[in-house]
């Protein structure tokens, strides 16, 4: 019995290696399968200061993707060039997956059209969006124009704008020709020092995201939205008509809204690709995560990498159909 | 508003609100210290933190880094001549050359007293002018804005303690260095020579620590021996430095100068404390009947410079809770954390959220308090440093001040325009080109491109924007009688050639 009991145990050892034998092979021959992805840290590049609204998305959607890749997403302020070293940066990296970054787009289009530095948005794997801000256009409530036509009717109408190369720029330029309004832009407005800007009478109009401390200052009082560039009414702001709504289409859908979007570099594999998007959109679908963008003053409103890589496209084009009125208007000034 | 107030003092003894304070006043004493970094570095690497906080603990957190980076960044340019920030540099003027003399623990005495004092006076106005608010801010258009700039600009220049017309060649340097990157307004490169890192233009944060801290270290390095130059000299410990702190009142004209002007200009969004810091320094000097002893270690230089550079904390809450309109870097993380924290900045957080502008306004002054404390304490353990021999110093000064370079962008090649600007400073200063107005030309320069742009284009090209409103007319015949009292001062004091002669 004893001699039975010993080969029990012994025969008890060659079935639990051979056990861990096929289990080991099972997992081998599936990783032909899966891609090793990932075995370390991801780095995430924000081309922005840290704190701002991107920043902040970032970390947030970072935290819970890092939580499903199982490493850590780990957020990195490539600040730079208005967002342009971290789009060369990513744009330059290894297609690996190992590291993505958050655009701001279309304004990192249209300064990489007035300005070419070699990157080509087209060419990045895009993973998806992470936040959206629609556009609007907005007044001191003092003033008692409220429509397209009554600033038809107006000599010269100023805009409190940050510069003559950025994305409000673009806008202003392709609303003023589609709506034949004279106007003259009033640079050095970051901020909410626009709103000031507004109260004062330094200009007439001034035109952003209607999200965050902008939000609220146009659901106050002091001030008020004119339209909003979009084809449906912005709950927020509900009495604002949309561009739509004016008679003025083409500036609708969300063609001039703000999108955080984010890219890996370009050729990264599809598999690692799919890894990442589907970590992402499962951080973008957690309440936590929505709550936390949308109190930073941003929506959420998830696109697929195929639909992201179709948006850029779409604004890549809208930029080139309008770079020659804002190239004619800066050089005017 | 009174019972807001009377819940805030209440919340103050609770555990979680007395650590907010803690940390938030370690952090910014610590990074005020250390030159280069500074409170916008400290609210940044904090902030991401804060998210899921209380928002009335985060905001005793900021408000503690907001009430005292600068005056801890007073304590290395009082010893090492080297400003913990920007809002510092009249320090090092007076401060150094005390503690060159043996007496730095007595000028952190008068410095931590009246940060503290210009700290509680700025408070009070902001409580007092909350109601206001709105009126001032309306009040001051892009020309006004553009004649207070040029009123630093030669406030600035006067404050050199150096040739007049190096002075100005410097300041000239300044305003070019700030011409170089890309301009947003107009939407070109200068002078960029295709250099992908130059687009940015050059960072303020390189420049100075280079022109400052690394130009000062090759001097000392070269010279050897420690910062006070005898090693032997008791800097007189606690008692000096309780000396400096009740010296402060007999101060009390320039004491409340400083006050007064830090905190009006740190209204003023985008002017900021190193206006505010000159402002008053150049005005103590012009006002004062020993304008000779400036410079040389008089302890009211110190207090004209640290009344005035903590007076505007006060100052530049007020557009920040009432417009949300951030006047500097602090402010700017500050409203980072408001929209993290869904706070909104405006009628909404002076109505609704009146427990978190008296966290903040509470905060500030808790946290100034405890930093007094931990200066006037550790004041004297702090002034041994400048007996150090520099080359143990020297090292420990320079890799903080690459710490500091390198953290703020990640951008090795800040590193290196902190070593090349150590190059061009130690050259100015043996040339005696003054490095202070060189910067202030800097960061002067910029604003008043974009003020003189701005103005041009509300006014559709005309001139006499610059004329026509009140309060550019009132800063104009300040500018003028600072001129005016200027020369008539240098005629007094050398009189005519005709008259020397006959």
């Amino acid at each position: 019995m004893e001699r039975i009991g010993k080969i029990g145990r012994l025969g008890r050892l060659v079935l639990l290696l051979g056990a861990l034998a096929a289990v080991t092979a099972f997992g081998a021959a599936c990783g032909d399968d899966e891609p090793d992805f990932p075995t370390r840290d991801v780095e995430w590049f924000v081309g922005f200061a840290a704190g701002g609204g991107f920043d902040t998305a970032s970390r947030i959607i970072a935290d819970k993707m890092s939580d499903d890749l199982g490493v850590n997403v780990v957020v990195r302020n490539i600040e730079g060039g208005g967002g342009r070293r971290a789009a060369q940066e990513i744009a330059g990296a290894d297609p690996d997956g190992y590291a993505i970054s958050i655009m701001n787009m279309p304004n990192q289009i249209t300064a990489e059209r007035l300005d070419p530095e070699d990157v080509d948005f087209n060419e990045l794997s895009w993973v998806g969006r992470a936040v959206i801000q629609t556009y609007g256009m907005y007044t001191a409530s003092a003033n008692d124009f409220n429509t397209p036509e009554d600033l038809q009717g107006m000599p010269d109408v100023r805009f409190c704008l940050s510069g003559l190369a950025g994305h409000s720029f673009l806008v202003a330029s392709v609303t003023t020709e589609v709506m034949n309004i004279a106007w003259n832009p009033v640079t050095g407005y970051r901020g909410q020092e626009t709103q000031a800007g507004l109260l004062r009478g330094d200009c007439e109009l001034a035109l952003g995201p209607i999200a965050g401390t902008t939000l609220t200052a146009v659901q106050g009082p002091d001030f008020k939205v004119l339209w909003m560039y979009s084809s449906e009414r912005f709950g927020p702001v509900p009495d604002a008509p949309t561009v739509d709504e004016l008679g003025f289409p083409e500036l609708g859908g969300s063609k001039f809204a703000n999108n955080g979007l984010v890219a890996a570099a370009p050729g990264t594999p599809d598999d690692v690709l799919e890894i990442l998007a589907n970590a992402f959109d499962s951080a973008l679908q957690d309440p936590d995560v929505v709550a936390g963008i949308n109190s930073a003053g941003m929506d959420v409103v998830r696109l697929t990498p195929d639909e992201t890589a179709e948006v850029v496209e779409g604004m890549d084009g809208i930029v080139s159909e309008y770079l020659e009125t804002v190239r004619q208007k800066s050089q005017a000034q | 508003m009174f019972e807001a107030f009377l819940d805030g003092l209440a919340g103050m003894g609770s555990p979680a609100v007395i650590g907010a304070i803690v940390l938030g006043t370690t952090l910014g004493v610590l990074f005020g210290v250390i030159p280069g970094l500074g409170s916008v570095i400290a609210m940044t690497l904090i902030l991401p933190f804060t998210f899921g906080w209380d928002p009335i603990i985060a905001m005793y957190v900021f408000a503690g880094i907001i009430g005292t980076a600068s005056t801890g960044g007073g304590v290395p340019a009082i010893l090492l001549n080297t400003p913990g920030t920007i809002a510092n540099v009249c320090t090092t003027f007076d401060g150094f050359p005390m503690t060159r003399r043996g007496e730095g623990g007595r000028a952190i005495g008068l410095a931590a007293t009246a940060s503290a004092l210009g700290t509680l006076f700025s408070i009070i106005v902001l409580a007092a002018l909350l109601p206001l608010a709105e009126v001032m801010l309306r009040a001051f258009t892009p020309p006004d804005f553009f004649w207070l700039i040029i009123l630093g600009l030669i406030a600035v220049t006067f404050a050199s303690r150096q040739n007049m017309a190096k002075g100005l060649a410097a300041g000239g340097v300044g305003i070019l260095i700030a011409l170089i990157g890309f301009s947003p307004v107009f939407g070109v490169r200068r002078y960029t020579l295709g250099s992908e890192y130059l687009w940015d233009g050059i960072e303020i944060v390189p420049l100075v620590i280079g022109f400052f801290a690394l130009s000062e270290l090759i001097v000392y390095t070269s010279r050897g021996g420690s910062i006070a130059r005898d090693a032997s000299v008791n800097l007189g410990g606690f008692k000096q430095i309780m000396r400096g702190a009740v010296e402060v009142f007999q101060y009390k004209a320039i004491l409340l100068r400083g006050s007064v002007i830090g905190t009006v200009i740190g209204a003023i969004p985008g002017a900021g404390g190193a206006v505010a810091n000159f402002l008053s320094y150049s005005t103590a000097k012009q006002a004062s009947k020993t304008p000779e002893l400036f410079g040389t270690g008089y302890p009211g230089g110190v207090v004209a410079s640290e009344s005035s550079n903590d007076a505007k904390d006060g100052g530049i809450l007020l557009p920040t809770l009432t417009f949300g309109i951030p006047g500097n870097g602090e402010m700017v993380i500050l409203m980072g954390a408001f929209v993290l924290h869904g706070i909104q900045p405006g009628r909404d957080l002076l109505v609704n959220r009146l427990d978190i502008v008296w966290a903040i306004i509470l905060g500030v002054i808790a946290a100034q308090v405890l930093t007094t404390i931990i200066i006037l304490g550790g004041g004297a353990w702090l002034a041994r440093i400048s007996l150090v021999p520099v080359k143990y110093i020297a090292p420990f000064v320079a890799i903080l001040s690459f710490i500091g370079v390198y953290a703020v962008r990640s951008n090795i090649w800040d590193v290196a325009l902190a070593v090349f600007a150590a190059i061009v400073g130690f050259s100015m200063r043996r040339a005696g080109f003054p490095l202070i107005t060189a910067v202030i030309g800097f960061v002067l320069g910029q604003l008043a491109e974009e003020k003189f742009t701005q103005s041009l284009q509300i006014s559709g090209g005309g001139y006499s924007i610059f004329f026509t409103r009140p309060v550019s007319i009132v800063l104009l015949l300040a500018i003028l009688f600072m001129l005016g009292w200027s020369m008539y001062k240098a005629a007094k004091k050398n009189p005519a050639p005709q008259a020397a002669e006959s």
